[in-house]
């Protein structure tokens, strides 16, 4: 486990958009942008059953996340780490906090009724990045 | 191959950044932002000789990318390919005219002793997402 940096920490506590990269079932990369979170521990995303990524955090959990600061594009962060819990339990609470952060107070929780959602729960093992202390 | 559609193509053209990811010795994920272009067929990126990107994918050719719009995070593309070629010819002036995209047209892009720029040729196989 990797404590991240005050600056580090700034990059995911304000709304910058994360990009993750997981490995699909042939070892060949994926990646998606989405919300991030941060419990002072654990890199927390959150995403829905059924969906490519969950597939495959669930076979591999090697992970890596890249977050740029939307004011000054030159500051990054890049965080290697491993799933260690995907959770249903809260799932769809969490979404309405990101959505909140990320969109504002007024946003709604943008998931469709069905969907199971899950809050992915990463330790961040290697972190880097320019900029960014 | 793929094509890109003409809003795929837009999102790529603006000033967006993509995150790219290549695969480590251990094949793990390694993902990093970057600057990025585009030509009729395929995604441009522009790296320089030496660093853990070229060195992943002379190893291992897939990558995959992510591009958000800067103004509106719920535009973005999803692309999975494989890189084709990796040049150092004209990579010097690409990284300057990339730098000029995202930072004006008066910018111009550092001459680093011992740097070698090149450029990475991405055939994208295929692209998702909501442009």
């Amino acid at each position: 486990m990797v404590k991240l940096t005050p600056e580090q920490r700034r990059l995911l506590e304000e709304p910058n958009l994360a990009h993750i990269s997981t490995l699909m079932k042939d070892g060949s990369p994926q990646s998606t942008p989405l919300w991030v979170d941060y419990d002072g521990e654990y890199v927390l995303v959150n995403t829905a059953e059924g969906r490519q990524k969950t597939r495959n955090m669930r076979r591999d959990p090697r992970v890596t996340l890249s977050v740029v600061d939307r004011n000054a594009l030159i500051k990054y962060v890049e965080i290697r780490g491993r799933v260690i819990d995907l959770i249903h339990d809260g799932a769809y609470d969490h979404l309405t906090k990101l959505a909140h952060k990320y969109a504002g107070p007024e946003a709604r929780n943008p998931a469709p009724p069905e969907e199971v959602r899950v809050i992915v729960k990463i330790e961040p093992l290697h972190v880097s990045g320019v900029g960014v202390g | 191959m793929v094509k890109l559609t003409p809003a795929q193509r837009k999102l790529i053209e603006e000033p967006n950044l993509a995150h790219v990811a290549t695969l480590m010795k251990d094949g793990s994920p390694q993902v990093t932002p970057v600057w990025v272009d585009c030509d009729d067929t395929h995604i441009l990126i522009n790296t320089a000789e030496g660093r853990q990107k070229p060195r992943n994918l002379e190893r291992d050719p897939r990558i995959a990318l992510s591009i958000a719009a800067q103004e509106d995070q719920q535009m973005y593309i999803q692309v999975r390919g494989r890189v084709v070629e990796i040049t150092t010819e004209g990579a010097f002036d690409h990284i300057s005219k990339l730098g000029r995209k995202y930072f004006g047209p008066d910018f111009v892009y550092p001459k680093r002793d011992g740097e070698t720029r090149i450029i990475i040729r991405i055939e994208p196989e295929h692209v998702t997402g909501r442009a």
